[in-house]
């Protein structure tokens, strides 16, 4: 399928292809499954059944279709959305953050979301959000043309783009059309489309408390644009939801740089100029994953750890292909002077970034009246209500004034923050026809001051960020000299400056007093002209670079984005900031991810990649075996075995283990309530709305490791203090009065029956039962103890076999046999402390590596929830059935261990 | 009790498993170590290492700020006659000193002029933790040292030797800093008691059986067996994520126990409920909170190392510009540091005159990220002289108060001075990697023996020569000498 994108993306792509194949260490379809489901949903597996079907699936259609499969179940929107919203830093620690209002409970009717995800993608900030009256799809075909809105529509939305392609029979091309019948919806329980939203756990609830009542799920009408205001404001909330659901991440973070603008604090202490600094830094920090405290120093050809003269193991990098930042930022030519790139213009871009979020450009006092909303978006998203101190209270700017056109950046200081929304739409708009061509080394300054500026910026960071005052090449032992010859190969234009200047422990090349001027020529003479000799060696190694800087600005937002999306599914991203992999493996993998959310902005489209590459799923070492060489995917910081010498190459022995990392707070958390059948946590998402009870608080996702700081993601380990904090929140899994019971409630099911109800499909929403206190019942007197213990595992850890040792320990933790029958008086009480323990263990805590495989028979009893498939058949015919949408052809067996019936023609 | 005497020393220690840290016997018996990194950046010009006792305009007249709006009762009249004391030479400290003055806290105490040239607060707080520079994954805090020193020696200690305390949260590089980089069980045990964190006390009672404790520690052996390989005969696992679960795991059965060393004093440290006697709001008190917690741990848990990450018991130190006009803007950035070491102090003299911080056996280190130099609306970071503060241990009532000199190159009230060396001689000032290295020798390591060592030689501030054991011997001579 050809895109306009496609071109541009497949040039970064040329920078290194990663194509996937089974590596010889691949751990096999089994622990795949039981990897992605977490990764992808945020929830475990519901069964064994689930991982039974899905591992035979895998292996008889393979595992793309299968993670296809994932990508379309609702609980993607729940989870990613609240990823993205961390990503962006709404909740944090302490006063700095952003704008939070602008996140509260979302505002628009379900189903409008292709349509605001085209107008955030390709409108001008000053064109509000407004619908057209509804039209059909047969009247919009026969029209023989479409507005630009539109045109963009099907160009940007990605999502609806691949369903346009992908369900057959006329599928609606938008949401409020309805791609599906009802009876459809009702087969198949979650859709890959839009009517997601419809059925999402958030909106339901919204509906209940407006109408008073509890309508069941397949009652939610898919809103029409009839029924709501042609207008309508909205949020990010809204945003958000809609960019993971319909699949535009380039519009949600176009439309973020807004309520980013707002991003303050509320220490009185602070002053303007902080206030902007720090939104900013909180902009050069998401959008293009530099570190303002960093980039002081470090540029692009110039790595965080750089290429150290001895190797301390850890010192392993490779350097990105692309000279992303130096073209993105001298691009810009700011007013405050041409920048010179590889030395440092950092303070020159940080400046700049900071003065997008300028508070007399965006702090207009709130009184003034004159405010307009971007894009339409709700006030709460252009006005920071927290701060009414010192007249800074931010609101956007008062009028179109201020928003440059299209075409790159004013010269004058007249921009603003949406300068940088059209920026990026322009870079989107203009992507496809990039071309690249080799790298610009000309880069000695063409102005005294930038010479000066570099030289001085230079003299600063040699002695400064990793040396003592007194030894600036203190790395080195004593009277070691520097081997320069695989140091230049490495360095910037400007770190080479900075040695040649300031010297190394076999003294400075030239004396400090040496012009500057003199110096660029020696590099450019060392670049180009020195050959036969050991610095002539050096080899010189052009690189591609983008003609145009907004193109590099865009590919740094990709891989922004794609960093923290690997982050979140193993437990660290590919790179540390400023972009340098650490080998060869992370940076393959960054470029092609970052070429895979060029073509479509797609998340599900970078998910799939993420677990399908050669870093996911990796063998852990056998018990008792041999180690084996891994090259270092996870942790470029993982010290080498000290027992065991490490290939010369960078690589280490069982490297998976630096895979395994304690699932994010909201992994966890949601993982935990969709186990025990909870409804949905609050996590934050929309932390005021007065629908939602405080539970989890906010204080355990901060022990947790969750919005610590500013400029920090989810810490991902465990340590004492959050275990603790951990275990007394669960304690025996009796869900907390405070987890709210008005959502969509689930009811438990023992061996596909619904517990206490009348009929089948019924949802209650009145009583909340609790599975664990049914299950006790059920066993009460029926099962052995054993049994019981099975059905609790199996739901908590799929898992259902016992060792023997576990048995005996067991039987301790009981105190009786497990052959006993099961009691609820004598038993239940410790049936919930076992859950307690379960949810502690790694089986439950750790990714990266997947827990004990084996299928063994599902057991005996066995615990589902009302609306989840339940048997194996059950659950092989909803999966088949999203295969047949996404357009895979899936038989399911005719029967399956447990003896259910053949499954309905066609299926 | 007794589970930290489950906990292995880890392969991810670097090093652990193939070379032994070597015990330091120089200064005697080792002293406990309690640490308190001032996070941020204190001003020293203005409350420790004063260039005058007479200019007011030092400290910017922080005195004529109602401390009462900070804190209800001033215990040790900081409010009233503000009285700077002359501790050597040209150093004075501001009236910050008052809850030392009178005390062995005041007569051991020793001001060390130090230097770097790290200006970012991230390097320069990892540097002060470490004793070595960003970008070494390896690099250790003191209680990570201290933490595998003792797990190497086999002992059995309930929950841990080392704890981390932070104030505040925050700063993660700094917080693995002063963890350990690495997910070893060598990292110290870290208690949280800073914002949106519930009371730490109340989870310590926990609701679990030991039953239920020995079947967690059983299915963490069967998730670590599959890490788990065979090299040279031994099993080992590399995981850092693992090992820092099961190192978890394995000191929540001690809970109790560090809840009891905890509450067990008169100064209860992180009990919320205890009485204060000057604070009247949490939020003011966590200095107090988690300095009186450490003494606590090291008096009663039998730690052997604590670091408090303080983050400003009135104010975050890390004060620039404030919205205000210049003078007032100074005043609050003085009475903002001048609060916040006072708060230290004060909280060292409490658990001191409580009977829980023995100066015989245990070395206070209170650092930071750099000094401060006074601009024209607020202060900005200034690393080419400050001061670093030792007290007890080692040193004595006889022993020289200062060591090293800060000269003053520019306006008295503008620069933080430039640092010297306490020899002289053209000598390169002391540097944080020697303060650690100090550290070190009076908790009883050889920070320079094993291989990799846990400090670089050459880090220190001193150039040595010869070969690598006379460098070490000769570094260990002089820093020492420091604390002589």
């Amino acid at each position: 399928m050809s895109h306009p994108l496609m071109a541009g993306a497949l040039a970064l792509a040329l920078l290194s292809s990663c194509a996937w194949t089974a590596p010889a260490d691949d751990a096999g379809d089994e622990s795949w499954v039981r990897m992605a489901i977490p990764a992808l949903l945020g929830r475990k597996p519901h069964n064994l059944d689930e991982v039974r079907v899905l591992t035979r699936m895998a292996d008889e259609v393979g595992r793309a279709a299968v993670a296809d499969a994932l990508l379309a179940r609702p609980e993607l929107v729940d989870y990613w959305s609240q990823v993205l919203m961390d990503d962006q830093q709404v909740d944090r620690s302490g006063a700095a953050k952003v704008n939070q209002a602008c996140y509260d409970t979302p505002l628009l009717p379900p189903g409008l979301g292709p349509k605001l995800l085209a107008h955030l993608r390709a409108a001008d900030a000053t064109a509000p959000f407004c619908l057209q009256p509804p039209q059909r799809t047969s009247e919009r075909s026969g029209e023989g043309g479409e507005s630009k809105a539109e045109e963009t529509t099907t160009r940007s939305s990605t999502g609806e783009e691949k369903l346009a392609g992908q369900t057959t029979d006329g599928a609606a091309e938008t949401a409020d059309e309805g791609a599906l019948t009802p009876e459809q919806l009702a087969e198949l329980d979650f859709l890959p489309t839009a009517e997601w939203f419809a059925q999402s756990s958030h909106n339901v609830s919204m509906a209940m408390e407006t109408d008073g009542a509890a309508p069941p799920v397949e009652a939610v009408p898919i809103a029409s644009t009839e029924d709501v205001d042609l207008c309508p404001p909205f949020n990010m909330a809204d945003v958000i939801r809609a960019g993971v659901q319909y699949d535009d991440l380039f519009a949600v973070y176009r439309a973020a740089l807004v309520p980013a603008a707002t991003f303050t604090s509320t220490d009185a202490f602070e002053a303007a100029s902080i206030i902007k600094e720090r939104a900013g830094a909180r902009w050069f920090e998401t959008y293009t994953q530099r570190d303002t405290m960093c980039t002081r120093c470090h540029t692009t050809s110039y790595s965080t750890t750089d290429a150290r003269p001895k190797n301390h193991h850890w010192d392993r990098f490779a350097e990105p292909d692309a000279d992303l930042e130096g073209t993105a930022f001298g691009w810009w030519n700011p007013p405050q002077g041409k920048m010179f790139y590889g030395g440092d213009g950092n303070p020159v871009v940080r400046s700049l970034a900071n003065n997008f979020f300028r508070p007399d450009q965006h702090g207009r006092i709130i009184n003034t009246g004159n405010m307009f909303s971007p894009w339409g978006l709700d006030a709460t998203c252009t006005t920071n209500s927290q701060a009414g101190f010192h007249g800074y209270r931010h609101t956007l700017p008062y009028g179109s004034m201020h928003v440059a056109g299209a075409g790159g950046l004013p010269q004058s200081d007249q921009y603003n923050v949406l300068t940088l929304a059209n920026v990026y739409r322009d870079a989107l708009d203009t992507f496809g026809s990039a071309t690249l061509t080799l790298p610009n080394w000309e880069l000695t300054p063409t102005t005294g001051n930038d010479t000066i500026q570099a030289a001085a910026m230079w003299a600063g960071c040699t002695a400064s960020c990793h040396s003592t005052i007194n030894d600036p090449d203190a790395e080195l032992e004593p009277g070691e000299p520097p081997d320069l010859g695989p140091i230049i190969s490495r360095m910037s234009n400007g770190r080479l400056f900075g040695v040649i200047r300031n010297g190394s422990a076999s003294g400075a090349m030239l004396s400090q007093s040496t012009d500057a001027a003199k110096i660029h020529r020696l590099i450019r003479y060392i670049r180009n002209n020195l050959r036969g000799n050991d610095i002539g060696q050096i080899p010189y190694d052009p690189r591609p670079l983008f003609e145009d800087g907004s193109h590099a600005l865009l590919v740094l937002l990709a891989q922004s984005i794609v960093d923290d999306l690997v982050a979140e599914v193993q437990g660290r991203g590919l790179v540390i900031e400023h972009g340098f992999a650490r080998n060869e493996v992370t940076l393959g993998l960054q470029a092609h991810l970052t070429s895979v959310l060029l073509q479509r902005w797609s998340l599900r489209d970078v998910l799939r990649e993420i677990v399908l590459s050669e870093a996911f799923n990796r063998r852990a070492p056998v018990d008792g075996g041999l180690a084996y060489v891994l090259p270092a995917v996870s942790n470029p910081w993982s010290a080498v075995s000290s027992t065991v010498t490490a290939p010369a190459d960078g690589s280490h022995h069982n490297s998976v283990g630096d895979d395994v990392h304690r699932y994010s707070v909201v992994n966890l958390l949601e993982s935990l309530h969709r186990a025990l059948g909870w409804p949905a946590p609050n996590l934050g998402m929309f932390p005021t709305g007065d629908w939602l009870a405080p539970w989890p608080r906010g204080d355990l996702q901060h022990d947790m490791g969750r919005y610590r700081s500013a400029g920090e993601r989810d810490g991902a380990q465990v340590d004492f203090a959050n275990l603790l904090a951990w275990e007394a929140s669960i304690d025996r899994c009796t869900k907390p009065d405070k987890v709210r019971t008005t959502d969509v409630e689930l009811v438990p099911m023992l061996n596909g029956q619904l517990v206490g109800q009348t009929s089948p499909g019924f949802v209650n929403r009145t009583g909340w039962v609790d599975w664990i206190d049914h299950l006790a019942a059920e066993s009460n007197g029926d099962h052995s103890l054993e049994a019981t213990i099975l059905a609790l595992k199996e739901r908590l850890l799929t898992q259902a076999t016992l060792t023997p040792t576990e048995k005996t320990k067991l039987a301790t933790f009981f105190g009786v046999p497990l052959g006993t029958t099961f009691s609820t008086v004598d038993h239940a009480p410790k049936l919930r402390e076992l859950c307690g323990v379960f949810v502690k263990t790694p089986q439950f805590m750790l990714g990266g590596l997947a827990p004990e495989t084996g299928l063994p028979a599902s057991p005996e009893p066995h615990v589902c929830l009302a609306n989840e498939p339940c048997t194996e058949g059950e659950i092989c015919r909803t999966y088949a059935a999203t295969l047949r949408v996404l357009g895979t052809e899936y038989i399911c067996p005719p029967s399956g261990p447990l003896g259910e019936p053949d499954p309905p023609a066609g299926n | 009790m007794g589970a930290g005497a489950g906990l292995a020393l880890a392969t991810l220690w670097p090093g652990a498993a193939h070379a032994q840290i070597e015990p330091y016997a120089g200064l005697g018996a080792p002293y406990k170590v309690l640490e308190i990194l001032q996070v941020g950046g204190a001003s020293h010009a203005e409350t420790v290492w004063m260039q005058s006792a007479t200019s007011a305009a030092h400290w910017h007249r922080c005195a004529t700020i109602p401390y009462g709006s900070y804190l209800s009762v001033d215990p040790y009249q900081m409010a009233g006659a503000w009285s700077p004391r002359q501790v050597s030479g040209s150093a004075w400290m501001s009236h910050v000193n008052r809850p030392l003055y009178g005390s062995p806290l005041w007569s051991r105490l020793r001001l060390v002029a130090v230097a770097h040239g790290l200006d970012p607060h991230g390097p320069a707080q990892i540097l002060s933790l470490t004793g070595q520079s960003a970008g070494r994954p390896a690099r250790v805090g003191l209680g990570a040292a201290v933490q595998a020193f003792k797990l190497q020696a086999g002992g059995t200690q309930p929950a841990a030797w080392s704890y981390v305390i932070n104030t505040a949260s925050g700063g993660l590089g700094t917080e693995a800093a002063a963890y350990g980089e690495l997910g070893s069980s060598a990292r110290p045990l870290v208690l949280p008691v800073g914002s949106g964190s519930t009371p730490l006390l109340g989870r310590m009672v926990r609701n679990q059986h030991a039953a239920g404790d020995d079947l967690l520690a059983m299915y963490g052996d069967q998730y670590g067996a599959r890490l788990r390989f065979t090299t040279q005969g031994q099993p080992q696992v590399r995981s850092a994520g693992y090992v820092a679960w099961d190192a978890a795991r394995a000191r929540l059965p001690d809970a109790g126990t560090v809840r009891t060393a905890l509450t067990s004093s008169p100064a209860y440290g992180l009990n919320p409920t205890s009485p204060l006697p000057y604070a009247t709001a949490l939020e003011k008190s966590r200095t107090r909170q988690a300095i009186l917690a450490a003494a606590n741990l090291l008096h009663n848990a039998g730690a052997a190392h604590v670091c408090v990450l303080d983050h400003g018991a009135a104010a975050p130190y890390d004060t620039h510009h404030v919205d205000d006009v210049q003078a007032t803007a100074r005043q609050k950035h003085s009475t903002i540091h001048n609060m916040n070491t006072y708060a230290i102090f004060a909280a060292l003299r409490e658990a001191h005159d409580a009977g829980i911080l023995n100066l015989d056996n245990v070395l206070i280190h209170i650092h930071t990220d750099f000094g401060r130099f006074q601009e024209s609306n607020g202060s900005n970071h200034w690393t080419r002289g400050f001061a670093h503060m030792l007290i007890g241990g080692p040193i004595t009532t006889a022993a020289p108060t200062v060591r090293g000199g800060l000269t003053v190159s520019g306006p008295a009230d503008l620069t933080g001075g430039i640092a010297t060396h306490p020899l002289g001689g053209g000598r390169p000032a002391l540097n944080p990697t020697d303060l650690r290295a100090v550290t070190m020798l009076a908790a009883g390591i050889d920070p320079f023996s094993s291989s990799p060592p846990l400090l670089p030689l050459s880090d220190l501030s001193q150039t040595y020569t010869g070969d690598v054991q006379a460098q070490v011997q000769a570094a260990l001579s002089d820093l020492s000498g420091l604390l002589g």
